[in-house]
């Protein structure tokens, strides 16, 4: 346990601010989570889970006086299956971890949210984290068979298996995305997806949006499953590019990244579909490698940081449907002017999230969250949702009640309550309070 | 830009039952009681389908052909399930009406979305226990560009999940993975030692040099009869037993799919095991003269649940209470007005 003032100030922020827990319990197993939640439901004290810290939402940053509980001392990988597929894990590994475990083998776990070299499995269940291979591979949700987690009075829950079809496995699920407000999860069973033998990129820089929106229609439409198909407009092309040179074309009104995999035979033939979509205007660059594919991703990958050395800035991660991403950026350039602020899109074009960084003067954070409110109820307004990836947390619970109404919040209300009472688990998170307003 | 994306523009489909249909969104939301043929229908007219591929018959459907609700609530996949995932894993948005007459909206009709709780996924595979399911969203796919069947001879089942996922770790395109027992073949019209089948999905240069690898020892199925073969392991029709026999639906660990075939043909099971050994029906004629049940008590990772035969030859199921406790309290918190039974109807065949 971490009592002392100056171990409680490294756990009181995670990606987002916050202040410092009553204290905090770095358990080494299912049964040492039971005993501390069993203690503080019965002293009623409050418990928030918390994996890596990563998160940009205050899904972990505690709220009034809580014990904050860490996974970080539970990173044993426990089982692999070789021929199912499948390998169980403790909440607290840390996603790159388990595909590094298993790589030899053939085998990777697909979901690979940005943070994957420091998050853990428990976050990423948290969260139903994603990223940019969600497309072929699914989200969290998609790639869990089974759960051990702790409820807020201790009772132990074993949902799922590493058979298909196991009892408990809708509520298995359900715990996906729940920031922690249901279940603390200790274990998991995660379902691996084979390495493909080829891995290519493809670049394709286009003269206008327009012009690319149609091509990745037109790629999605021929069947084509990218592992990654990110389309940037020209001011991520520009931010990328300052920051980590790959070649991006800084003229470019639009950039589309694509990464393939399977046989050489598949690959080739998805790239040929892809030209042909694009059709002969384009200057499509190929890299016929996994590790020439990660150059040219490579300045796409590192925006985060790029927009970090430009200052100050806001990460959005909106979702709209996929017919729609063309109003999506009119809206986004409509309220970035509006709102003073300079916005850099990164669309994955395959799944509808709408990634925008809001650059904003060091004394203009209110106006930059005014804007960012604002697309994000565009995002709604389109048929999409106010958060594909980074989750709702602290940060953007008020703007639940645009994206659903008072029936669809209380019955996610009373469900959060059926698993874990009034407050137990991390309160304060995701759910609307009525008292306070959005800032728009 | 001036004219935003052209497909904007672009109006949904409509047909009777359909909500809404924007095929370049790759999602189709749909009433519950709308057909899922009609729902097929449509999507394959705009060349896309349900990745997880539904039976449209066989024993898990006696009322007969499905709705929509009725693929959500039942979870339903088809051979393409260890590849493709299940209803729970396509559902990304459902409407469910209690009997307190509200309509609770969960997930959107987006691919992607983390906001909130994402009930679809405890409404799917809950047989309607939480209120009728009035609508559904569903995650589409495009149909790959072409398909080949193999039938691969003289496969032993328990080498089968190894070797399959031995062609899936070199990157073969497969969709479906199924062992037929000799018997299960000879009912299907193919020959006892045409004993695995193979399905290979995606480009043709992909689909060709996968198909290869297989050599001499395989045979290539004509399209329409590879169409009508799918369709049957699917369904798992030809698995119903006469009177008097038995029929077990078992899921399992996949590695262990092989190892549980064997050992049920070996008390006389007829065996087709599909999902790459993760799912395995078992037919036994005359099921009061070879109790079976102790080897699946011999396989704790496997849930076998009785599909018809004598009450004597239900396996038993572990009991789990902390499970079955807080399914009531979900129940509870999404129908309080309702019953245990509320919503059952609606598994009934489509209109």
């Amino acid at each position: 346990m971490i009592a002392g003032d100056t171990g409680r100030r490294t756990y009181a922020a995670d990606g987002s601010a916050g202040h410092a827990p009553l204290a905090i319990v770095l358990p080494e197993s299912t049964e040492q989570v039971q005993a501390v939640m069993r203690l503080c439901f019965e002293a009623g004290i409050p418990v928030v889970p918390r994996g890596a810290g990563t998160n940009f939402t205050g899904a972990t940053a505690p709220v009034g006086d809580c014990m904050m509980v860490g996974t970080t001392r539970m990173r044993r990988i426990l089982a692999f299956d070789p021929v199912g597929g499948t390998v169980t894990v403790e909440a607290g590994v840390r996603n790159l971890d388990v595909s590094d475990h298993v790589r030899d083998a053939g085998w990777f776990y697909a979901p690979d949210p940005s943070s994957r070299r420091t998050c853990t499995i428990g976050g990423n269940i948290g969260t139903n984290s994603g990223g940019a291979g969600h497309l072929r591979y699914g989200s969290t949700a998609n790639n869990v068979t089974a759960l051990t987690a702790v409820l807020a009075d201790g009772t132990r829950l074993d949902v799922g298996g590493t058979a298909y079809e196991q009892p408990g496995d809708g509520i298995g699920r359900l715990l996906c995305g729940s920031e922690g407000q249901l279940a603390l999860v200790t274990e998991a069973c995660l379902r691996l997806v084979p390495q493909p033998p080829a891995i290519w990129g493809l670049m394709l820089p286009f003269n206008d949006m327009d012009h690319a929106l149609a091509a990745s229609a037109a790629i999605l439409r021929a069947g084509v499953l990218p592992r990654q198909f990110d389309l940037l407009d020209g001011a991520a092309i520009r931010l990328c590019e300052a920051h980590n040179p790959c070649g991006y074309l800084v003229d470019a009104a639009a950039l589309l990244l694509v990464e393939l995999g399977g046989l050489d035979e598949e690959v080739q033939a998805h790239a040929a579909t892809i030209s042909a979509a694009a059709g002969p205007d384009v200057p499509v660059r190929i890299a016929r490698s996994a590790e020439k594919a990660a150059a040219l991703w490579r300045g796409r990958s590192t925006i985060y940081g790029a927009a970090a050395r430009r200052g100050a800035y806001i990460a959005l991660d909106g979702a709209v449907p996929l017919s729609t991403f063309g109003s999506a950026l009119d809206r986004i350039a409509v309220e970035a002017g509006a709102h003073g602020v300079t916005a850099a899109t990164v669309l994955h074009a395959g799944d509808g999230t709408v990634h925008t960084f809001l650059m904003h003067a060091p004394d203009a954070v209110a106006r930059a969250q005014c804007c960012a409110n604002a697309i994000r109820k565009a995002c709604v307004e389109l048929g999409g949702s106010v958060s594909s990836e980074y989750g709702v947390g602290l940060s953007k619970r008020d703007l639940m009640a645009a994206e659903f109404d008072t029936i669809d919040l209380a019955a996610q209300d009373r469900v959060r309550l059926a698993f874990a009472g009034v407050g137990a688990l991390n309160p304060g998170k995701v759910f609307p309070d009525p008292a306070r307003t959005v800032a728009a | 830009m001036g004219m935003a994306n052209a497909i904007d523009t672009v109006a949904p489909i409509r047909p009777r039952g359909i909500v809404r249909y924007v095929p370049d969104d790759f999602v189709i939301t749909a009433h519950g009681d709308t057909p899922l043929a009609a729902v097929e229908a449509v999507l394959r007219d705009h060349g896309q389908r349900l990745d997880f591929e539904p039976p449209s018959a066989g024993p898990l459907l006696a009322d007969g052909p499905p709705t929509m609700a009725t693929v959500a609530a039942m979870n339903l996949a088809g051979p393409r399930r260890p590849f493709s995932g299940d209803a729970r894993d396509a559902l990304i948005g459902v409407r469910l009406a209690n009997a307190d007459g509200d309509i609770i909206r969960a997930g959107g009709r987006t691919l992607k979305s983390v906001a909130g709780l994402d009930l679809g996924k405890v409404v799917a595979g809950s047989r309607g226990r939480f209120g009728k399911i009035v609508e559904v969203t569903f995650r589409v796919r495009a149909r790959p560009e072409t398909r080949c069947t193999l039938l691969v001879a003289d496969t032993y089942v328990e080498a089968f999940p190894a070797r399959v996922a031995k062609e899936m770790l070199a990157g073969l395109p497969v969709t479906g993975a199924t062992h037929l027992s000799a018997g299960v073949a000879d009912r299907l019209g193919l020959t006892p030692a045409d004993t695995m089948l193979i399905r290979l999905e995606g480009p043709a240069p992909a689909v060709r040099a996968a198909a290869a690898r297989f050599g001499q020892g395989a045979t290539v199925v004509g399209n329409a009869a590879s169409r009508d073969l799918w369709r049957a392991v699917g369904e798992a029709t030809v698995m119903l037993p006469p009177a008097g026999g038995a029929l077990w639906r078992v899921t399992v660990p996949p590695a262990e799919g092989g190892t549980l075939a064997a050992a049920l043909q070996a008390r006389g099971a007829e065996t087709l095991t599909d999902w790459r050994g993760g799912l395995v029906w078992v037919r036994l004629d005359g099921a009061e003269r070879t109790p079976i049940l102790d080897v699946f008590a011999a396989h704790p990772s496997a849930t076998a649940r009785l599909v018809t035969g004598p009450a004597a030859a239900t396996p038993p199921q572990a009991p789990t209470p902390a499970l079955d406790a807080l399914s009531e309290k979900l129940r509870q918190a999404l129908d309080p007005a309702g019953s245990e039974r509320a919503g059952i109807h609606q598994m009934g065949s489509a209109p």
